[in-house]
């Protein structure tokens, strides 16, 4: 059975982004990224505030199954809750989706780079300073990823709806 | 096709809406009769994500009403981003009737979390509801 693994994070750009590239081995999973590898992924740090809430693809991983990123702003775990009952009302089978909220493994350095970046548009700091926060959020992001493969992400059960 | 209504909490004017359209309810209802829809006021944790269907309306469409909070905007994009990747066949629309939820409304609800209000302020939404009926129905006789 296909799967749709859908990384999930405020903004789509950072956090989501670096999770589904690991995911799909466009990122080292045995050391930490340099900063000319992550910027070399799409979608890092590029998302602008009209791509809120687009769901954009980023490819198939080694089963077939396709690896998107979405963005989610302040809506927390009620995001996953809202795409759930969508996915429940189109008669979806609730195991053909998997929402991954990336946000917990976010640190300082990624929000205050982030909000420099794509909000003031202070690209060069924002950036430096995001990269650093990345690196060092960097193995959380691995391990994230080694869940979900392994099935092991907690989900909210079927029965809630 | 699935017709979905989307307010703050999905069973407050997204109800009143979504009875109009499955013809439970008649185009200028009572306040009782607001208050004994099914569903109405139904959500009392003030959690968003709950979704109820309230039938089919006269096409053999289904229709449901979702909380979503206040992230209608948002949320709506996605949700048509996930039908369109996941392929789903059947047609979805979205209805956003936040805007109808006024102030006294979301007021309400907050009252509505102590048992003891709960009547009273259900019936205050349902008359705040009831004043901008017209709108409503005019809404979903566009869709």
């Amino acid at each position: 059975m296909t799967k749709s693994f859908i990384y999930n994070c405020y903004g789509g750009s950072h956090s989501s982004v670096t999770a589904a590239a690991i995911h799909l081995g466009l990122l080292p999973d045995t050391r930490i990224a340099t900063a000319e590898e992550l910027l070399n992924i799409p979608y890092y740090d590029a998302q602008v505030a009209r791509d809120h809430g687009r769901m954009r693809f980023m490819g198939f991983d080694e089963t077939g199954s396709p690896v998107y990123i979405a963005s989610k702003k302040n809506m927390g775990a009620s995001f996953e809750r809202m795409m759930r009952a969508f996915w429940a009302v189109a008669d979806g089978d609730q195991k053909k989706i998997a929402l991954i909220n990336t946000m917990p493994y976010v640190n300082i350095f990624m929000v205050i780079g982030g909000f420099l970046s794509r909000r003031w548009g202070w690209n060069r700091l924002g950036r430096a300073i995001i990269l650093f926060g990345t690196r060092q959020s960097y193995f959380k992001f691995v391990h994230l990823v080694s869940l979900v493969k392994s099935g092991l992400q907690p989900h909210i059960p079927e029965d809630s709806f | 096709m699935i017709i979905v209504y989307l307010d703050q909490l999905g069973c407050y004017a997204a109800v009143l809406a979504a009875a109009c359209r499955a013809g439970i309810i008649a185009k200028r209802p009572t306040v009782r009769e607001i208050c004994r829809l099914p569903n109405y006021a139904a959500n009392r944790n003030l959690r968003v994500g709950n979704f109820y269907y309230i039938g089919k309306d006269a096409y053999g469409s289904r229709v449901y009403t979702l909380g979503i909070g206040k992230a209608a905007d948002l949320v709506t994009v996605t949700a048509a981003d996930l039908f369109k990747v996941q392929k789903v066949t059947e047609e979805v629309r979205l209805i956003d009737v936040s805007r109808y939820n006024d102030i006294l409304v979301r007021l309400s609800w907050q009252a509505a979390r102590f048992k003891f209000a709960q009547p009273t302020a259900n019936y205050l939404a349902a008359c705040r509801l009831k004043k901008n009926i017209g709108r409503l129905v005019a809404e979903q006789e566009q869709v």
